[in-house]
């Protein structure tokens, strides 16, 4: 049986389109991720939806369908009101529109501290993670935030008004980064630089009972991956660091 | 004997509509994430719609159940379509399907009037046919950094993402230039970046020990010109060959009795070996009409 050049082009269109179509047919052609966060697995929260998996490709609307807090809180507290869009504003383009802030950044992770603290759940934010202040006053006034955690909101928000990617890019303090780089435990953190940093893998098995993930695979994602809340031992771990840097 | 198109018509257009597709859904994917998109148009991702992806997933997908970061159920089942496709009759989805593998056959149109018969023919074989095998060493070391880390690590030198993402900022410097080496090959050699580097063709290549319709050579009816060697792409010895199981065919039928070989019923996609049939090694007359 022989095959023509005029019969290729059909018959590998004709499975392309067949075998797609078929699968959408059965809803199982999917080209992105379901936006459903991965949930609590253990403790007083456990089988609820954890703040700390929103992703960057998380929408708005994504947030409100998954942990319920209204897209008109969310664009106020992130000053996206004016969007044309608010509800399907990303979390990452929040990096873009506050580049340049030199006390930290606000970013996806200033949206799963402002989730978890609207909802009341366990979340620890990376050290850098600033609160805009609207999102603080927000959750003031909606009596979210216990005495401790509005202090520790406030000392880290930033007023909106004083930001502007134009003139947050210099502020004159030009020798401020260029103090000693100091080495913290981040979710970003990866195994290699927790390696580097003179952490054993025995002492990481030992401390979180897991062993030790790819090299290059963040340990908020590996943590999450686990079922494991990374928070719970984000101190302990850098107790371990700071021992081995002294 | 009779001249045969040395473009096939059905190929061309082929290769013009999924270059075209990726592109829309590319641009589609990029206005969608800035708020807009275009209608009728999935707003896909490039990663999603990649059928490698499916491949570097099953190692995660196998111990895990999870997917490679990026990578969703669209890759598996285009995985699936292209394997059953290279099953039944090779690597098509190289030589009709790829995207890149087109923009490279493209680009090499014009080195072939720039270089003339030193176009592709630059490599002295024996040399040639062993640097061949480098992309089976890409596609071990893809799949198990992939698998070590869970992360699309191909992405930070994969070409043929630069191509169409370089205007979105994703774009990793080690892709971009990776992207303008293989356009700056691609007017020496035929298919560079197939030849030497695809790790998603070093797989697909794998399935021309198997498929089920293969390239045949009647050595009955072979006058020998060697028309066939001199057509092919990939450099393949098709006149020393009576069944191509060349890892690097790419069944563009551009060997074949329709195309380049001037003897009807000589080169052919077929099932099973060759019968005798009225009219076999007979020449091709001038005009005459191939079926």
């Amino acid at each position: 049986m022989t095959l023509k050049i005029r019969h290729i082009a059909p018959i590998v269109l004709a499975v392309f389109v067949g075998g797609i179509g078929g699968t959408m047919a059965f809803n199982l052609w999917q080209t992105e991720s379901g936006k459903i966060p991965a949930t609590y697995t253990s403790g007083e929260f456990a089988g609820e939806y954890d703040p700390g998996d929103i992703r960057g490709s998380y929408s708005f609307d994504d947030i409100r369908s998954a942990f319920g807090v209204p897209v008109a809180d969310l664009a106020r507290a992130f000053g996206v009101e004016s969007a044309p869009a608010p509800a399907a504003f990303r979390c990452k383009e929040l990096e873009d529109m506050y580049a340049g802030l030199e006390e930290g950044e606000i970013g996806t992770d200033s949206v799963r501290w402002f989730v978890a603290l609207y909802r009341g759940l366990p979340f620890a934010p990376e050290d850098d993670t600033l609160l805009p202040n609207p999102a603080v006053s927000l959750l003031e006034e909606r009596g979210k935030l216990s005495g401790e955690q509005l202090a520790a909101a406030r000392e880290r928000s930033v007023s909106l008004a004083d930001i502007s990617p134009a003139e947050t890019t210099a502020t004159g303090d030009d020798h401020a980064d260029e103090e000693e780089e100091e080495i913290k435990v981040r979710g970003m953190t990866t195994f290699q630089e927790l390696l580097s940093w003179g952490v054993s893998r025995e002492e990481f098995e030992e401390l979180t009972g897991l062993s030790m993930g790819p090299t290059n695979m963040a340990m908020r994602d590996y943590f999450a991956e686990q079922g494991v809340e990374f928070s719970a031992f984000k101190d302990e771990l850098e107790k371990l660091v700071l021992s081995k840097q002294q | 004997m009779a001249k045969r198109p040395r473009v096939s018509g059905w190929r061309l257009g082929l290769q013009i509509f999924f270059f075209a597709l990726i592109a829309i859904i590319a641009v589609g994917h990029t206005l969608e994430e800035a708020g807009g998109g275009l209608p009728l148009i999935a707003a896909a991702s490039t990663h999603a719609i990649c059928p490698f992806g499916g491949v570097v997933s099953i190692y995660q997908v196998a111990t895990t159940g999870t997917y490679v970061k990026k990578i969703h159920e669209s890759s598996f089942i285009l995985m699936y379509i292209v394997f059953a496709l290279a099953l039944f009759m090779g690597p098509v989805f190289c030589g009709w399907v790829c995207p890149f593998g087109s923009f490279q056959e493209w680009t090499g149109r014009l080195g072939r009037k720039i270089f003339g018969k030193r176009y592709n023919n630059l490599i002295p074989y024996k040399v040639d046919r062993w640097l061949r095998y480098l992309r089976y060493g890409v596609l071990a070391l893809v799949l198990y950094m992939t698998a070590r880390t869970g992360l699309l690590m191909f992405a930070n030198v994969d070409p043929y993402f630069a191509l169409f993402n370089f205007w979105t900022g994703e774009v990793a410097i080690t892709a971009l230039i990776a992207l303008g080496v293989v356009f700056l090959l691609s007017f020496l050699v035929e298919r560079p970046f197939c030849k030497y580097a695809c790790p998603y063709g070093a797989a697909l290549g794998l399935f021309n020990l198997l498929r089920i319709f293969k390239i045949r050579r009647n050595p009955e009816t072979c006058i020998d010109c060697k028309a066939c060697d001199r057509s092919c792409p990939m450099n393949i010895p098709v006149s020393t060959s009576g069944v191509v199981r060349d890892h690097q065919c790419i069944t563009c039928m551009k060997c074949t009795s329709e195309q380049s070989c001037p003897v009807n019923h000589t080169v052919e996609l077929m099932a099973g070996g060759f019968a005798v049939s009225a009219g076999a090694g007979r020449p091709a007359a001038q005009g005459e009409v191939r079926s």
